[in-house]
């Protein structure tokens, strides 16, 4: 028999969970060392192992997840590198430093392919099946890039395993899904360490045929931001309030890096108790900062930096979206707090607010994604839709590059009819090649440009948050899907500059992928037949 | 107040030390006395101070000059000398290392990056700024001195994105660098095997600088995708030299600004005779009045423009002719225009050739020298008078000794080479060619005929003032045959584009081209901000010069501006619109074969990144049931 397993590869923490055919649901798979059993503020333990590898400078040594959150002396070892919030690094949201590890040189990227890999790999042996499916989850706003990391970079040492890939937002909401009755709709509202992602999904009825019951996904928003930018703000506060002086930045970041540890600390804590203390002491100078936070204090830091405003702005556009394709908020039938960050009260307050309060529950919001993974994996069905904008370049009248929207946000799939027609057209006499250049619109639509700042590892294993500039923004808004592996058309014979040449048909097939069949005029024949161009998110 | 010497000496005084390095009783009693100087106000002293800080920094200076000065003040004056480029290098880490030691920082993490790197705290600069985003804006705000100094200081920087830092945009898109800062750029690249990151430069920074920076890559690399790779081959097997020539070539083509100014009798207005390209076609001189009865002659070389050479001429000069090795400058000599003279300069020396008593006419390079039109006083005979370069005289002959008419006699154009010439007389059409010259052929005109140029070697255009306009003469034997005419429409002053096949014709302040052997109009090439009152053509018929009032503007007709600045252009920065306009040039020979290397590789280059572009069309048509192909209908089965 076939066994599945999700993984899902979070900013913090990462789970691996296991379909459970009888049960019909999906369960944490344990691995003995490197995992750890949290307690998610309800009373319910979960199983996760933190998102953290270290690496011995001498012997090639590393250790994996609990292995290093349970032994704070690594990091303040100077034989030992330590690294965290690598995910961050393989999305590309953070900018990637190598750091010399003994004689190598290690990346972000390169630390979490190892992490990943290892625990894709202790998972398979665990579960101990010659017959595997493994379905991983990726966020949404990067999903083609990651996808391509899951499965060249890190799959490829796990041998014959099948692996899927789904984002991590819908996951969740097909693991959420067996609590719900068919029709019904509901929000899932993922607050990570590293993201905010805003789902409302609708319980299809079973289908003939189908395997298990389905989800509808009618609107999602999202933010570029996360518990660990809510870190960066507390270890800031503690840094000015302790007085962490700049003049030394090399001091500054080796401080910094464990003021963040211990804000994370605190921040866990302050959702219970009133008050917790940041500390972080200099192991090369002996000197101590310290700074108490109390939860007033920190409520007040989140909404004087716009953290609850701007969640709650991102919940509001997903609301609308669900709205505006006719399931307003008072049909939503349960709200689920997903992410170590809806921990924190203030945030559970402002689903609360919005929403009638027995309606929100907090139920195992760090296994929720792989869970849902491996419901996906054990046979529950998705129907998504479209979360971006895609476009065509092409050179307009005054010979600058223009962009024609392809799809829209929102966009149902598979599409049976063609999602857009259009001619091309060469630009150069004796043109024998147009090319299909297909760009992704990202924070025109799903994902607001809501990341102000960023936290940045420099190569002595310290950190330091820098700010994130509206160039950046810029240049994260518009994506080149296709730059290493563009999709031609021959023109034989050559085109004539103006002349419409080629009648395309752009369809999404049900794998996600943007398809294209392409007519040529002149000759008055089919060149391509549904070819895939880009994977959509 | 104490003289500037004295706080020297006491400075020198209070700097000797013990062995211990504490001061003796004269070391200690000069200090107090500088002390209390600049305690009283005394500049000197604080400026002497100052100067020592700087050479050797140390904590009773520092605090007693933040005293004098206040610690704001002091900090910043402090930082301005650790960012100072002019100051040694060891000088600026001394500065650095006192701040560390007493926990300074500048104010600013842009300063604060600047100062780590300037003052050699590399750890420091990492630290403070791990994606180098703070000293790239540092870079685009300093000097180049400043500039050259930080490159310097980055050299061997690990893993700090230099690009970004020097280029100031990620990966240099669209980047203009100067030749030092992609030479940087290069090396460390390439020191740091980084090909890739080379591999995106290349595609950046202007073409000849991408050529030369190739060989950095050594044999060892290759991008891996197809269309890249063999870009790269072929950019690679590029030579340098060659492609640097090339570029020059290109750029020679640009438009050339030549300014008539100095001491000038008059604003400098043209007239059609007082401009002439040598034949060669690299220098043009140009003729001005300095005075009712002087002139001068300047000389630019060209494409640069550069003033070469200057004749002054004792004559208010009306026309001038470049025959390479010297000028002829022909004018009134008197202030009116009733005595005329001729004058040769060569070498710095002037030659009278004709001088006073004689009314010259007209003036025209005939091989292997030129020629002389003149009368001897009123009423008189004109003559012809053949010359050899150096002025020596060939022959002198009356017009009706070369069977022409005793008439007045203007020469209206030069043929290629200078082997023949058109005259106009008497209404008609002369054509004058061969050693020693003759009439090789005459037709009569409907019209007096205004100007001409020759097309060729054995076609004239003529211009016509009324009648016809413009005509075009065959010379077929010993006749003149019509081939072509076409109706004056307000054009002036033909002249010959033989490179390119064309003839110009000025239109108002700008110039039409049509073709040389039809008179149709070509393609509209436009001649983007130029224009004039007179157009000269080079003896080479490659350049087309726009004189106007005070200036001179030279261009290379068929060419527009924007496909010269090519040359130096970052290929970041080129657009769709290139790939056109460089597709057009080689199609065409207007640029010459010198400049063909540069655009071939060009076009490569822009093929390969525009070449596949597409534009958006209009018409959605139908496919019909009866046109859908086998492939369709297998479509359809699956």
């Amino acid at each position: 028999m076939t066994d599945r397993i999700g993984i899902d590869f979070g900013t913090a923490n990462t789970v691996a969970a296991r379909w459970n055919e009888i049960a019909g649901r999906g369960e944490p798979v344990p691995l003995d060392g490197i995992d750890l059993v949290r307690d998610a503020g309800t009373g319910v333990s979960q199983r996760v192992i933190p998102s953290l590898i270290a690496y011995s400078h001498e012997g090639g040594r590393r250790w994996l997840g609990a292995q290093v959150a349970t032994r704070p002396e690594l990091l303040a070892d100077p034989g030992v590198s330590v690294f965290q919030a690598t995910k961050s690094n393989v999305t590309g949201r953070a900018i990637d430093i190598a750091r010399a590890v003994g004689g190598r040189r290690i990346t972000g990227r390169d630390a979490a392919t190892q992490f990943l890999g290892d625990v894709m790999a202790m998972a398979v042996l665990a579960v101990g099946s010659d017959d595997l499916e493994i379905v991983a989850t990726a966020p949404v706003e990067t999903f083609d890039t990651y996808r391509d990391w899951l499965v060249r970079d890190v799959a490829g040492g796990v041998g014959t395993a099948r692996l899927r890939v789904v984002d991590e937002a819908t996951a969740a909401a097909v693991g959420y899904s067996a609590r719900m009755s068919p029709g019904d709709v509901f929000c899932v509202f993922d607050f990570g360490a590293g993201t905010l992602d805003i789902t409302v999904v609708r319980v299809e009825e079973p289908g003939a045929g189908r395997a298990g019951a389905g989800v509808r996904v009618i609107s999602k928003g999202g933010l570029d931001l996360g518990g660990n930018h809510i870190d960066a703000l507390l270890a800031e506060r503690a840094a000015t309030a302790a007085g962490l002086p700049h003049g030394d930045a090399v001091s500054y970041n080796r401080v910094f890096r464990r003021l963040l540890a211990s804000a994370e600390a605190a921040k866990i804590a302050l959702a219970r108790a009133d008050r917790a203390v940041i500390s972080a002491a200099d192991p090369v100078t002996g000197a101590r900062y310290r700074c108490e936070v109390t939860r007033g204090e920190f409520e007040g830091l989140l909404r004087e930096r716009d953290i609850l405003g701007r969640a709650g702005r991102g919940l509001r556009k997903a609301l609308d979206g669900a709205a505006a394709r006719g399931y307003p908020a008072d049909v939503i039938a349960g709200v689920f707090l997903v992410g170590g960050s809806c921990l924190i009260p203030a945030v559970q307050d402002l689903l609360r607010l919005q929403f009638n309060p027995a309606l929100v529950h907090l139920d195992r919001p760090l296994e929720a994604v792989a869970a849902g993974a491996a419901a996906i994996a054990g046979g529950q069905e998705l129907h998504d839709h479209i979360q971006h904008d895609y476009e065509i370049r092409h050179v307009g009248a005054g010979g600058a590059y223009e962009f024609e929207p392809l799809v829209q946000a929102g966009t149902g799939y598979p599409t049976a009819e063609p999602v857009t027609t259009l001619t091309l057209k060469a630009i150069h006499h004796g043109q024998r090649r147009l090319g299909i250049n297909v760009y992704e619109r990202a924070h025109d639509t799903y994902r607001d440009d809501s990341a102000d700042l960023e936290i940045i590892y420099d190569a002595g294993g310290g950190a330091r948050t820098v700010p994130v500039t509206p160039q950046q923004r810029q240049e994260r808004a518009r994506r080149w899907l296709n730059e290493d592996s563009p999709t031609f058309l021959e023109a034989d014979p050559p085109a004539a500059a103006g002349a419409d040449r080629f009648r395309l048909e752009f369809r999404i097939d049900g794998q996600k992928r943007l398809t294209v069949s392409a007519f040529d005029i002149e000759r008055r024949i089919w060149v391509l037949d549904r070819r895939p161009v880009v994977r959509l998110a | 107040m104490l003289s500037r010497q004295r706080p020297e000496r006491l400075a020198r005084r209070a700097a000797r030390r013990r062995g211990d390095g504490t001061r003796g009783i004269v070391a200690r009693w000069a200090w107090e006395r500088l002390v209390r100087a600049g305690d009283r106000g005394d500049q000197a002293a604080a400026d002497v101070l100052w100067e020592g800080w700087l050479g050797d920094p140390d904590e009773e200076r520092w605090d007693v000059l933040a005293r004098w000065r206040g610690p704001v003040a002091l900090a910043d004056a402090a930082f301005e000398a650790a960012v100072d480029p002019g100051r040694d290098g060891g000088a600026r880490e001394a500065i650095g290392v006192f701040w560390a030691g007493r926990g300074l920082v500048p104010d600013g993490a842009v300063a604060r990056a600047l100062f780590f790197v300037m003052t050699g705290q590399a750890a420091q600069h990492r630290a403070a700024d791990p994606d180098g985003s703070l000293l790239a804006s540092a870079y685009r705000g300093a000097d180049e001195a400043t500039r050259a100094a930080l490159r310097g200081a980055l050299a061997g920087a690990g893993d700090l994105d230099l690009v970004r830092v020097v280029a100031g945009e990620p990966h240099g898109r669209a980047a203009r660098m100067s030749g030092d800062e992609i030479g940087y750029l290069a090396g460390q690249l390439a020191g740091r095997r980084d090909w890739a990151g080379l591999w995106r430069l290349v595609r950046d920074i202007p073409l000849a600088d991408a050529i030369a920076a190739m060989p950095a890559f050594g044999d060892g690399w290759r991008p891996a995708e197809d269309r890249g790779g063999a870009l790269f081959e072929r950019m690679a097997r590029s030579e340098p030299g060659e492609i640097a020539r090339a570029r020059d070539a290109l750029a020679a083509s640009a438009p050339t600004h030549l300014v008539l100014d100095g001491e000038l009798y008059w604003q400098w207005l043209p007239s059609p005779g007082c401009g002439s390209f040598s034949p060669d076609g690299r220098e043009l001189a140009v003729a001005a009045e300095t005075s009712a009865v002087s002139g001068v002659i300047h000389v630019f070389e060209l494409p640069g423009g550069t003033l070469a050479e200057q004749h002054e001429v004792s004559l208010r000069p009306s026309r001038v002719l470049h025959l390479g090795g010297s000028i002829l400058a022909s004018g009134p000599v008197d202030g009116t225009y009733r005595r005329h003279g001729l004058v040769r300069s060569a070498g710095g020396r002037a030659t009278k050739l004709l001088w006073s008593s004689h009314t010259l006419l007209d003036l025209a390079p005939y091989r292997p020298g030129f020629v002389v039109l003149y009368r001897l006083g009123t009423g008189s005979a004109e003559h012809m008078r053949f010359c050899a370069n150096d002025g020596e005289v060939v022959r002198d002959v009356p017009l009706a000794g070369l069977g022409l008419p005793d008439q007045y006699c203007r020469v209206l154009a030069v043929g290629p080479g200078s082997r023949s010439l058109a005259l106009s007389l008497a209404d008609r059409l002369w054509i004058m060619g061969g050693d020693p010259a003759r009439v090789l052929a005459s037709g009569r005109a409907d019209a007096p005929i205004e100007a001409a140029c020759f097309a060729g070697p054995d076609r004239v255009a003529t211009l016509t003032h009324g009648g016809p306009g413009l005509q075009l003469w065959r010379l077929d034997g010993g006749r003149l045959e019509l081939e072509a005419t076409r109706s004056r429409a307000h054009e002036l002053n033909p002249v010959a584009l033989h490179v390119q096949g064309m003839i110009a014709v000025r239109r108002g302040w700008g110039a039409e081209l049509l073709d040389a052997k039809t008179l149709l109009p070509t393609r509209e090439r436009p001649f983007a901000g130029v224009s004039g009152r007179y157009l000269w053509g080079s003896p080479d018929g490659r350049r087309l010069a726009f004189a106007g009032e005070g200036f001179v503007d030279v261009v290379v007709p068929g060419l527009p501006a924007s496909v010269t600045a090519l040359a130096a252009q970052p290929l970041a920065a080129m657009s769709p619109a290139d790939l056109a306009a460089v597709t057009d040039l080689l199609g065409d020979s207007v640029t010459g074969p010198a400049a063909r290397p540069f655009l071939v590789l060009l076009h490569d280059i822009l093929e390969y990144r525009f070449g596949a572009d597409v534009g958006i069309g209009t018409a959605i048509p139908a496919v019909g049931e009866d046109e859908i192909s086998l492939q369709a209908r297998e479509r359809r089965a699956t």
